[in-house]
This record gives C-alpha cells, sequence and structure tokens, in this order.
C-alpha cells in the first residue's frame, strides 16, 4: 500500500510541481504584494492596508456629522434594546437602533466620495455586464431546443451556433468595433435606413459604451459552449417522460416547463456559477481591444483596472490588493451558489 | 504459404519498428528540450524601437553599421507601437537584455525610474576629442532640453516632432469662411470652429469642424502638470473656461466625440474630407502630401489675447539603457543612429535636431508647410515625469465626466486638482 502511495505521488508530482510552481506561488505572491508599494523598478515597500483602504475606502466632505450622530445613537438605542429585555420599551429601543443604523448607512451612500471611483465603477461595470448571463443562458436554452429537434440542415445551424467559440477573440472585436461605428457601421446605417433614426455614439458614448458591450457579450453567450452543455443535458433525458406526460395530456409548453427545464436545472446551475465566475474574471480583451476602458471608465471592468494598474501605471501593490478583492468577492458569490444550489434536490 | 517462423518475424518487425517510432516521437522532443534551441548571441547589442516608420528607416542603417563595424553585432526588437512605452518598460523590469532605446515623449516615464544612463560624461569626452557632430551646441536647443531630466542628459535626438494645424481649405471655401493665415487668434479658431459646426449643409454629411477631441490646453498656455512636476496646475478661471468652451464645442458637434482609443482615425477622416482642421504632426505630413485630394495648408497654432503662442513638441531619439553591459558600444551606435545623414532620412517624420540641417530642412518644405518654421520658437516642453501615464488618465477620466454631463466643470476640476496632486506627491 505504502509502495503504491509513493508510486502515485511520483506520477502526480511533475503536476503537482507546476501547480505549486505556477499557480499556488504566483497566488500567494500577490496576496503578499497587496501590502506592498513596489513599481517593479525600485525595491518594495510595506504599506500595510494602504492599498486596500485606498482602493475601498471613503471619504466625507460633508454628511460625517449625521453619520456620527447616527451610529452614536444607533449604539446608544442597541445598548438599551438589550438592557431593557422583556421590557415593554425594548421594541422602541429595537426600532430606534434599526432606524439610526439605516440613517447612518443611507449617509454613508449619499456623501461617500470613493477614495477611488474609477475602482468602484469598475466593480460596477463588471455587475453590469453580468446582466447578460441570464439572458445568454436562455438564448442557449432555446437555441438547444431547437437544435434537439430534427429540424432541416441541423448540423449546419448547430455548427454555425458553436461558431462564436471557435473564432478568435481580437477579430471578433474588431469586426463589433466596425459594426458599432456610428459613422459608417452597419447598424447605424441600418437604424437610419429602416427607422429613420440617428443612432446613438455606442462606444464613443459612456450611456451607450455599456450596452454595446452587452449586446456583443450576448452574440458570444447565445449559442457556443453553453449551447452545447444544454443540447447534451437535453439529450440526456429520458424520452418516456415525454412520452408519459404526452399520454397524460401535456401539451408542448408544459413538457418544456415541468420536465425540460428542471431536468437540465443541474446544466443550469453549472453554466451559472462558471458564468458568475468568468463574467468577473471577463472583459479585459474586449476593453482592450475596443475602448481602452472608456469613455469616462464606463468599459472599465475590474480585469481592465487590475492590467491598468500593473502594466500601465506600474503599480504593482495595488494590481495585487485589486486582484485579492476580486478574488474574495468570486470566492463569496461562488459559496453562496453553492449553498443555494446544494440545498436543491434535481 | 507463409510459415510460422516468417509470421513471427514480419509481426515482430511491425511492432519493433512500430515501438521505434514511438520512442524516436518521444525522445526526439525531448532532446530537443533538454539541449534547448541554439543560444542567442550574448555579446550583440539589443536596440528597442517601435515597430512600422522607426524600423523602416533605422534598418538600412544597422545594416551600413555592421558593414562598417563587422565585429559589433546588433539585434532589433522592434515593438508594436500601441503601449510602447509600457511594453519597454516591462521588458526593463524583466532584466532583458536592451542597449539603446529609441524614446520620443514618453522619455519622462524611462528617466525618473533610473532606467537610462546619463550622457553628460560621454558627451563632454566626445566635445574635448572635437568631435561636432554630438557637441551639445551643435543640437536645436528645445530639441535637447526634450531628453534633459534633472538637469542630466539622458538621450540624443535625431529629431522633434512639432504639432502644427491642418486645414481643408476645400470645407472652408463650401462653409464661406475666409480662410486664416499665420496670425490668426485663438478667438478666430473659436468662431471658425463655431461657424462652421453650424452650418447645416455641412453637418447633413457628419463633418467635424475639428479633428481634436479637446483644444488642447496648450493653446491657451495651460499645462496639467507644474513645470517643477510636483503640482497640478490646470486650475483657476482659465481652466474652467477651456473646459466649457470644450463642452460647448461638444454638445454643438464641432468636436470629435470622446477619442476611444484607436476608435477614429483623424488623418483618414481629414484626407476623406470629414474634418476641417486638425491637429496634425510632423510624422504625419508626409501621408497628407501623398494622399489628400484636396487644398490644405498647415497652419501654427492660433495667438493668445496677450500674443502668445504655444506649440507641443516632442523629441524623438534614442537613449542609453543604464543596464546595458557594454556602454560603450551602445554609444557608437546611438552615435550611428543620430548622425546627420540619419537626421536627413528622417526628416520626412520629423524636423532634424541638428542646426546644421535646418536651413536646408527649412528649403525642402513647400509653401503649405511653411508654419512648421514658425513653431520652433513657440515650443514648451512638457514636464517630464513619473506619473506621466496615470496623470493622464486621470485626467482623462475626470474631463470624460464633465464632457459626458456626469458633474460640473467645477466638480470635475475640483476633484482632477485633489487627486492629481496626491498622484503626484506619492513617493
Amino acid at each position: 500500500m505504502k509502495e503504491r502511495g509513493t508510486t502515485v505521488l511520483l506520477f502526480l508530482t511533475p503536476n503537482l510541481v507546476g501547480f505549486l510552481l505556477f499557480t499556488i506561488g504566483p497566488i500567494f505572491f500577490s496576496i503578499l504584494l497587496s501590502f506592498f508599494a513596489w513599481d517593479l523598478f525600485s525595491s518594495p515597500t510595506f504599506v500595510g492596508l494602504d492599498n486596500f483602504t485606498d482602493l475601498l475606502g471613503l471619504e466625507f466632505s460633508t454628511g460625517s456629522g449625521v453619520i456620527f450622530t447616527s451610529l452614536i445613537v444607533g449604539g446608544v438605542a442597541f445598548i438599551s434594546a438589550c438592557a431593557l429585555k422583556g421590557k415593554p420599551a425594548v421594541r422602541v429601543a429595537w426600532g430606534s437602533c434599526v432606524a439610526a443604523f439605516a440613517v447612518a448607512f443611507t449617509a454613508v451612500a449619499v456623501y461617500g466620495i470613493p477614495t477611488s471611483p474609477k475602482f468602484w465603477q469598475s466593480i460596477g461595470n463588471t455587475l453590469f455586464l453580468l446582466i447578460g448571463l441570464p439572458v445568454g443562458m436562455l438564448g442557449s436554452l432555446f437555441l438547444a431546443v431547437l437544435l434537439n429537434e430534427k429540424i432541416f440542415a441541423g448540423r449546419f445551424f448547430r455548427l454555425t451556433f458553436f461558431l462564436p467559440s471557435i473564432v478568435g477573440g481580437v477579430g471578433i472585436f474588431l469586426l463589433w468595433k466596425w459594426i458599432f461605428n456610428p459613422y459608417y457601421g452597419p447598424l447605424n446605417t441600418a437604424l437610419q435606413v429602416t427607422l429613420g433614426i440617428t443612432g446613438p455614439a455606442w462606444f464613443e458614448a459612456s450611456a451607450w459604451a455599456k450596452p454595446a458591450m452587452l449586446i456583443m457579450n450576448f452574440w458570444s453567450q447565445i449559442g457556443g459552449g453553453n449551447m452545447i452543455l444544454y443540447l447534451a443535458a437535453l439529450q440526456s433525458i429520458n424520452p418516456s417522460l415525454y412520452e408519459a406526460a404526452q399520454v397524460d395530456g401535456a401539451n408542448a409548453l408544459k413538457r418544456f416547463f415541468h420536465i425540460t427545464l428542471p431536468m437540465v436545472s443541474p446544466t443550469s446551475a453549472f453554466i451559472l456559477i462558471m458564468g458568475i465566475i468568468n463574467g468577473f474574471q471577463g472583459g479585459f480583451d474586449a476593453a482592450y481591444v475596443i475602448t481602452g476602458g472608456g469613455p469616462a471608465g464606463s468599459t472599465t471592468t475590474v480585469n481592465y483596472f487590475i492590467f491598468e494598474s500593473a502594466f500601465k501605471h506600474f503599480e504593482m501593490g495595488r494590481a495585487s490588493a485589486a486582484s485579492v478583492i476580486l478574488f474574495v468577492i468570486v470566492l463569496g458569490i461562488s459559496w453562496i451558489n453553492w449553498k443555494f444550489f446544494a440545498s436543491r434536490n434535481y | 504459404m507463409i510459415s510460422f517462423h516468417q509470421a513471427s518475424l514480419k509481426s515482430f518487425l511491425v511492432v519493433t519498428s512500430f515501438r521505434l517510432a514511438f520512442a524516436l516521437g518521444f525522445i526526439a522532443p525531448s532532446l530537443l528540450l533538454l539541449t534547448g534551441c541554439p543560444q542567442r548571441d550574448n555579446s550583440a547589442l539589443v536596440l528597442l524601437c517601435p515597430s512600422g516608420k522607426v524600423t523602416d528607416t533605422i534598418t538600412p542603417a544597422l545594416k551600413q553599421f555592421q558593414s562598417e563595424n563587422p565585429t559589433l553585432k546588433v539585434r532589433l526588437i522592434s515593438c508594436p507601437p500601441k503601449d510602447y512605452y509600457t511594453k519597454a518598460l516591462s521588458l526593463f523590469a524583466a532584466r532583458q537584455r536592451v542597449d539603446v532605446v529609441w524614446l520620443g515623449q514618453g522619455f519622462g516615464m524611462f528617466a525618473s525610474r533610473g532606467t537610462l544612463l546619463p550622457l553628460n560624461k560621454l558627451m563632454e569626452e566626445e566635445a574635448g576629442n572635437g568631435k561636432k557632430a554630438t557637441a551639445r551646441n551643435a543640437f536645436i536647443d528645445s530639441a535637447l532640453s526634450l531628453y534633459t531630466y534633472s538637469d542630466q542628459l539622458y538621450g540624443l535626438p535625431y529629431g522633434l516632432d512639432l504639432e502644427v494645424l491642418a486645414i481643408n481649405e476645400d470645407l472652408f471655401h463650401q462653409a464661406d469662411i475666409p480662410i486664416p493665415d499665420d496670425l490668426w487668434t485663438y478667438e478666430d479658431f473659436l468662431n471658425i470652429a463655431r461657424s462652421i459646426a453650424g452650418q447645416t449643409a455641412l453637418s447633413k454629411h457628419r463633418i467635424f469642424a475639428l479633428g481634436m477631441s479637446e483644444i488642447p490646453p496648450g493653446f491657451i498656455g495651460l499645462s496639467l502638470v507644474s513645470q517643477d512636476g510636483n503640482h497640478f496646475s490646470f486650475t483657476g478661471a482659465k481652466a474652467l473656461n477651456w473646459l466649457q468652451t470644450n463642452i460647448d464645442l461638444r454638445a454643438s458637434g464641432a468636436l470629435l466625440p470622446t477619442a476611444t482609443e484607436g476608435q477614429f482615425d483623424r488623418l483618414e477622416e481629414f484626407l476623406s474630407n470629414r474634418i476641417a482642421i486638425m491637429r496634425i504632426f510632423t510624422w504625419e505630413i508626409r501621408d497628407l502630401k501623398e494622399r489628400a485630394k484636396f487644398q490644405w495648408r498647415l497652419l501654427p497654432q492660433p495667438k493668445n489675447t496677450d500674443n502668445s503662442q504655444y506649440a507641443w513638441a516632442s523629441s524623438s531619439g534614442f537613449s542609453i539603457v543604464k543596464n546595458s553591459p557594454d556602454p560603450e558600444k551602445a554609444w557608437k551606435l546611438l552615435k550611428c543612429l543620430i548622425a546627420p545623414e540619419m537626421q536627413v532620412r528622417f526628416s520626412e517624420t520629423s524636423v532634424p535636431a541638428l542646426k546644421s540641417l535646418w536651413e536646408q530642412y527649412a528649403d525642402n518644405l513647400d509653401e503649405r508647410e511653411r508654419a512648421i518654421i514658425h513653431i520652433l520658437p513657440t515650443i514648451v516642453p512638457e514636464p517630464r515625469i513619473r506619473t506621466a501615464e496615470k496623470v493622464a488618465s486621470e485626467w482623462r477620466y475626470w474631463q470624460d465626466k464633465a464632457m459626458e454631463g456626469q458633474m460640473t466643470p467645477e466638480q470635475a476640476l475640483e476633484i482632477a486638482s485633489r487627486r492629481i496632486d496626491q498622484i503626484l506627491q506619492k513617493p
């Protein structure tokens, strides 16, 4: 048995060495670096939590009085509520406590100016781009259901819808850049010709840049790998379930909602979790190729922010701190997802 | 009939040949991996420069240099121009060997990080030997000052990159606006921009009055950072007025939309008759001359009310990297790259940095390009700072916020001022 263990370890060693050197090592180095200021040229300087407070901190030019007073009132109300255990006034004390903390929280949200607004904006942008995920999932499922039926040129359509996964990113982004060009792009030309309206400036206006990115993401998310996963899930559903439902008089819609949807839900959970993780880690290539993160930071995702901090401003500590924050966010969301889906039976 | 022995021999041969082929398939790449590719010649000098025109111009010169110095080998690393400076800095940070590097306006990012070798001593030695071509006074002062940081000279220029304004005279005629002369003022410039933007006949064809996403602050003598590089200097009524003017011009359609990286090719749009007045740099003039199918001319920057005039400029040249293992050979290469014959070759993209070549260059300019001559005395060097990229990016962010109407110009200036000061004062 011992010999077997040694053999297993020997076989695993090359992979483990690579994993330690190129995955675990950089992760720990990055966590360590987040407590330092380092520009690659001079020696790193220990700065404690400065990188984190700089990224996540808030400053208050006004409203600090309101926050301070509310916190004091909330604290006093909390202590009173604890002390008045069992007495009728306890409800009033708890009410005051909740109200005071709500006021403090609102004041922080209203008066707080982030010390690094670009970072907060990048988180907001990343979250915004995640809106596309459920729509992409629905679209993928719809296509998979269609392609699962025996339709004319089914194989051709399968290949066509899988194309976004095969075609290289930069080429696609350049193509979309041309499509969204406000002056000679086909989209605005079509809008002008068919509806008689002047299309928006898309990537050149902060109000339209994110929706443009979203449209672009739909294209790659609908179809592609997700569609193939759904197709595989659909083909593994036992046909007798549909036959039984048909005998019971269930129409196509009922069969979809009561059989198809629950049976593909493990695949949906997988796609959702992976989509969220990829969504938080994505957005760099499109921002780099198309917009450079602009205009006014409207297409800067967390990943692009990290790249900019590290390789444009040479602030390795700050970039590492942003990576650690991103890691915590992704870990937290994955944990919630896991808890949520683990408690459900399929 | 095949006997048993024959059959087993045949199968033995087949199996063995398969085994051999299989083993060779593994052994050959493994041996290759173990031995590695042929080692790179470490004695060769490494020259880093942007691909495109610079590489095209220096390649024949390098060949000549190597034929004249057969013992000196030079390896050229040609780097894509997008994000050239950050790519070059990353190479330095990774301790990759680079001996001589091409630098333009991003010079400050390198000098302030201590990555370049000061040339003062080498220059003095040259002067002592009576070499005129590399003597300080052989260069146009402003060209040399653009390679100076903390009183040390860190590079030698082969040319000056200047900014002028190009006007499409056909569009001026269409808009019925008289063509301005070299003495035009800032007010004239704004009025022309507004008039062209107001012309509905032109706007139907999406014609922009100005080929710029904002009026360069330098036009009114403003700079983002003070000359000492210690604080944000883009403040006060003048800056506020500048920002408001830009917002108004954007609203009237005179300016280009926010310039997202690579979104808008100004020169192509100008050449397609879609821009009336455009900022043009010396490296773009050749394209303009060869491809424009309309009447055009160059103008200097407009004069301010106090008659002052400011022009943006940058040097193009080469520096020696501090970690170069062979600075003497690198110096030899650098001198070759900025030699008079090279400056003449580069004169299609920049103004020669040597005084002796200036007259010849000016004589070769045609009537439409004469504005370049007027620019030289008005050059104001930009402060060379370590955080140039971050300051520019921070400013762009808050300026865009104001231009997009997401905050007032006052708020944008106030926040930008505070944040850029923090960046500049960080040790």
